[in-house]
């Protein structure tokens, strides 16, 4: 029995492990190679700052080092027919900018659709299929676009805490995007000088058919 | 095809020795046993989404937008700059997987791809192509296969008919 305790508690510590590091959240800006990309026009990095609330308080959207982190994103683009999928791994320029909610992500070029989701708490099939079901919102970077700011969803709702501590947002009540396109140049500025000029393309709640656009052609 | 799993079922059988630990070669018969004895069961889709019917009265080289938007309503997706509809239809089925195995079995489902009729219209308006076509299930392969079919009207590889029913 001691046997088969020990090689459960192993198991645990494997799963927990695997689960750590298969999602992990990167704290880091854009690398050398992603940076050609966005230069060359493949890539177009969208920069974006999340704050859930609950009675007026903001709680912290990234304080989980996991994937379906507190918050959860899908993007969609012209390559996935606009069908958004869960962000695996979520993008931060620094340990500062995450507390604030600020991530970014690179996608191709076009119409890029986004949905924004809770925390996980099911199996991964069925969070998957939820972001399908969530409300989308669109934003479509023209073609000249490298550096996009897509605004600051602010999100309210009802809180819970999590079993080890810290809140999360349960539920998302009502849904806003507020421009604060100067403390996302001063963050571009900061953390990725001489990267050229940053665009404020505010994302838009999208009803109706998935409407697809590709740059360059 | 891509294997997407939909749902795993436990169909657990109790152990009969309970705390029995098998041999390294008992667990290798096993599962070799489990896989020779796996089983795959077609699940073809009775009926498509959009019946024949309903894309009978559109006319290649003569019925427009908004016609065909009365006729099928509102499209799933639109490419703006190509001005190509899909219809989405649903699943065009799915493979039932059954591996048996002791002490649990698992049953899943693989889909097929996602059944489409999808349409290009000319820059007055007017459909030129039409087809019903199978896209794929991964996601990530959309946009691929939509390039592929637009290069297929342009006399791309693969290029061919018309025909609603190709």
């Amino acid at each position: 029995m001691g046997f088969l305790r020990l090689r459960l508690v192993l198991l645990s510590l494997l799963l927990l492990a695997v689960m750590a590091l298969g999602g992990c959240a990167t704290v880091a800006p854009p690398d050398a190679g992603e940076l050609s990309e966005i230069e060359a026009g493949r890539k177009v990095l969208l920069l974006l700052r999340l704050v859930p609330r609950a009675g007026g308080e903001m709680l912290e959207p990234f304080a989980q080092n996991l994937a379906a982190d507190n918050m959860g994103i899908g993007v969609g683009s012209f390559e996935t027919g606009g069908q958004v999928e869960q962000v695996e791994s979520i993008r931060f320029f620094s340990e500062e900018s995450r507390a604030q909610g600020w991530t970014w992500l690179t996608a191709p070029p076009g119409t890029l659709y986004l949905s924004f989701l809770p925390p996980r708490r099911t199996d991964a099939f069925t969070y998957a299929g939820m972001f399908k079901q969530a409300p989308l919102w669109r934003v479509t970077p023209g073609s000249g676009s490298r550096i996009v700011y897509a605004g600051t969803m602010v999100i309210d709702g009802d809180a819970t805490s999590f079993t080890f501590g810290g809140r999360y947002l349960k539920n998302y009540k009502n849904m806003e995007v507020r421009d604060e396109r100067d403390a996302a140049r001063a963050l571009i500025d900061r953390h990725m000088p001489g990267a050229g000029p940053m665009e404020t393309i505010l994302m838009q709640q999208h009803k109706g058919p998935i409407i697809l656009t590709t740059t360059g052609n | 095809m891509r294997q997407v799993i939909v749902r795993a079922v436990d169909i657990s059988v109790p152990a009969t020795r309970q705390g029995a630990r098998p041999r390294g070669k008992a667990i290798l018969k096993v599962i070799s046993a489990a896989l020779i004895l796996a089983a795959c069961v077609p699940l073809p889709r009775s009926e498509p989404g959009i019946p024949d019917e309903r894309l009978a009265p559109i006319e290649v080289g003569k019925t427009t937008q908004g016609e065909i938007q009365t006729i099928l309503g509102e499209p799933t997706i639109i490419w703006e700059s190509e001005r190509i509809w899909v219809y989405e239809e649903g699943p065009s089925g799915a493979f039932l997987w059954i591996i048996p195995g002791v002490p649990a079995s698992a049953i899943f489902l693989t889909e097929l791809g996602d059944d489409v009729v999808i349409m290009r219209f000319d820059e007055g308006g007017t459909v030129e192509r039409l087809d019903r076509r199978t896209a794929p299930v991964n996601r990530r392969h959309y946009g691929k296969f939509l390039r592929a079919w637009l290069a297929e009207g342009e006399g791309g590889p693969g290029a061919g008919g018309k025909s609603p029913t190709n």
